[in-house]
């Protein structure tokens, strides 16, 4: 099993250019030595890359991964170079709140979060663990949205820097990465075409777009479902169909939400769907989808491995990818190793900017030069090449 | 009925509706092992006839591609290779590969290559460069599926007039095979061309001199890897290429056409594209 993972974090590893730069860049300030790390990241081949540059960093680091979408053989393949690791795959609730305490029991200086589920966690329920916590660097946009809500309330009590809101992150993993990875996913697990399929993407944000994008790109007639004005506009403009959830999922062959935000699809909502139709989630996790909330729902057959029948009451039998868990780390591998390379190497570079600043609590965006380096990191290990401005550029440019 | 029934509407719903006594105790073998396979057999036995072995068989039905061996009393092909294999037949041959029906699920082949060798390598499309040889039909199909996830095209080795589609179509000619070559058609690619850390994607099947296994269906080849896609097609790939089979044997069965290869009618291409539009409407 371990052999599989280390396989497949060597394979990742070699195609990450931007997080080897960002490595030897923050080993040159050596502010992350003698450091406890946590991150809790989707565990996959990619995330075991970074863990991998800040232990070689001279930190001592702590994973955390969740039950659905942790990747065993990686998680064994870490464990076994010396990682501490709370993550095992599969495992019953009760047993994943342990390890989330277990890792938390680590008492690490720094973290990296995805959703900011531990960072809450801390302000709650283990406040102990702020004792030694210097601040967090958080993932994604569904965890960077409590954090500012916290930050408004007065409760946040850590520095956090958004690495979701760095443009190399955001434009790129959000809208390339999740688009790709979200439909190849629920492409792989059904089995079925898009071509000529009318797909409904619930929310056009950046993951939305991406994902709506990779749609149509794979043959699907593709229909956009917003509650924000804008960004609907927007979604006209990319050349998409926008209509009312209600409208668009009577003639759906698939739906797949991607809004970040719980209670988008219900199964109030799945009442207006066909037989037969797919269901998957590329935003957050639950509750996202949430068959909780309309008539009676009943869980059926598996039809195929990651593909689960739903029976909504006086209703239609629809086919759920994933448990209605994101389709892309849930039931495929996560974000593109390329794509990845751009978000890890900006957790690092985020990780050491916390380490070297004496950052207040809050939410802070990461410093436009970081999220350029690496951009442009990336950029020279594919062999592109840029202009700089001339001085007369830059002259209209500072001029009124 | 299967469960993914459902996934192929055309078939299960409006081809079975059409299936009236003429199958009635027919012996169909069926070459293909596939879950769409196994929706047709249903479909058959639903309608009378009884699927047996293809050597025990009185029509065998080529239901994936190449795997009709020997010489069957009589035959419905859905591929050119079988076709031209049977040509001299002295038995009946209902062809079926030129059909727009089958043509139309051999051009959604790219996007599955596409599609498989991303998932074999957890890698990016947009902003790939990609490679094709030749462009012929499944590299064209190919070449359309990398363009659109954000990819670019060099063709490589491409006749002339392949050449010129390729330019016209906004793809370069290769200097360099770049991040990814798709290898189709039967073109050979030289791995000795491909760059560090490239990745070949063989839809041919062509035996390479392959290393190390580096992560589950990666292998090394030379300083680069190459992946396999596997064969399965779509359901929707197979909904429409089995509904051409289901009613080409009908054809075979009712108008008993002699000995030799006689096209699809085109009535019955022309039926099966207006219950698919039917569905997608």
């Amino acid at each position: 099993m371990s052999q599989i993972g280390r396989g497949m974090i060597d394979f990742a590893a070699a195609s990450m250019p931007a997080l080897r730069a960002a490595t030897e860049r923050v080993r040159a300030g050596g502010r992350l030595d003698g450091l406890r790390i946590g991150v809790a990241l989707t565990l996959e081949p990619k995330t075991a890359c970074l863990v991998e540059a800040i232990a070689s960093l001279g930190a001592e680091v702590a994973v955390l991964g969740s039950s659905n979408s942790t990747k065993q053989a990686v998680a064994d393949a870490l464990a076994e170079r010396g990682i501490a690791v709370f993550a095992e795959a599969g495992a019953p609730p009760e047993r994943v709140l342990d390890l989330k305490h277990a890792y938390i029991d680590t008492h690490p200086h720094l973290i990296a979060d995805d959703g900011a589920g531990t960072i809450r966690r801390i302000h709650t329920e283990r406040t102990d663990a702020l004792e030694h916590l210097r601040g967090a660097a958080e993932e994604t946009t569904s965890g960077v949205r409590p954090l500012r809500v916290m930050e408004a309330e007065g409760a946040l009590r850590i520095p956090c820097v958004a690495v979701n809101d760095a443009r190399t992150k955001l434009l790129f993993d959000n809208v390339y990465g999740t688009g790709q990875s979200v439909v190849m996913a629920v492409l792989d697990t059904t089995g079925r075409s898009f071509t000529g399929r009318t797909v409904v993407v619930v929310g056009y944000g950046k993951v939305g777009s991406g994902i709506a994008r990779a749609a149509a790109a794979m043959g699907a007639r593709v229909v956009v479902t917003e509650v924000d004005p804008v960004a609907a506009l927007v979604a006209h403009h990319d050349g998409f169909r926008v209509a009312p959830l209600a409208d668009a999922l009577t003639e759906a062959e698939l739906v797949i939400t991607a809004s970040g935000i719980g209670h988008s699809l219900t199964a109030d909502d799945l009442l207006a769907m066909n037989d037969g139709a797919v269901v998957a989630v590329g935003g957050a996790g639950p509750p996202e989808f949430d068959p909780t909330i309309g008539p009676a729902v009943t869980w059926g057959a598996e039809l195929r491995p990651g593909l689960r029948e739903l029976s909504v009451e006086g209703g239609p039998t629809v086919q759920v990818v994933a448990g209605g868990y994101c389709a892309n780390t849930s039931a495929g591998e996560g974000n593109p190793i390329e794509i990845m390379d751009l978000s890890l190497a900006l957790q690092l570079r985020a990780l050491d900017h916390l380490a070297a600043s004496d950052l207040p609590p809050g939410v802070h965006m990461l410093p436009k030069e970081i999220d350029d380096e690496v951009a442009a990191s990336q950029l020279a290990a594919v062999g592109i090449t840029i202009d700089s401005p001339t001085d007369a550029q830059r002259r209209a440019a500072a001029s009124w | 009925m299967s469960v993914l029934a459902g996934s192929m509407p055309v078939l299960t719903r409006m081809v079975a509706a059409r299936l009236d006594s003429s199958l009635q105790g027919a012996r169909v073998g069926l070459s293909g092992h596939d879950e769409a396979t196994s929706v047709l057999a249903e479909v058959l036995e639903g309608s009378g006839a009884v699927v047996v072995e293809l050597d025990a068989a009185e029509i065998a039905v080529e239901t994936g591609p190449g795997a009709t061996a020997g010489a069957p009393p009589a035959l419905v092909s859905t591929t050119a290779s079988t076709a031209s294999a049977f040509a001299h037949a002295d038995f009946p041959v209902v062809a079926c590969h030129a059909a727009e029906c089958v043509r139309l699920a051999v051009r959604s082949q790219g996007r599955r290559i596409v599609q498989d060798a991303l998932r074999l390598t957890n890698r990016r499309m947009p902003g790939t460069r990609c490679a094709v040889t030749g462009y012929g039909e499944v590299a064209r199909s190919i070449a359309a599926a990398v363009t659109a996830l954000g990819g670019t095209v060099a063709v490589i080795d491409p006749e002339p007039v392949e050449a010129l589609t390729a330019l016209l179509d906004g793809h370069t000619l290769a200097g360099s095979p770049g991040d990814m070559v798709f290898a189709s058609d039967g073109r050979h690619f030289d791995h000795a061309g491909l760059g560090t850390g490239s990745l070949l994607v063989d839809a041919d099947g062509s035996p390479r001199p392959v290393g190390r296994e580096v992560r589950p269906g990666v292998w090394e080849l030379g300083s680069g890897y190459v992946v396999t896609p596997r064969p399965t097609r779509s359901f929707d790939e197979a909904d429409l290429v089995l509904s051409v089979a289901a009613l080409a044997l009908v054809h075979l069965v009712t108008e008993r056409p002699g000995p030799g290869v006689t096209a699809l009618p085109e009535a019955v291409d022309a039926a099966v594209a207006a219950m698919v539009v039917e569905v997608l409407r």
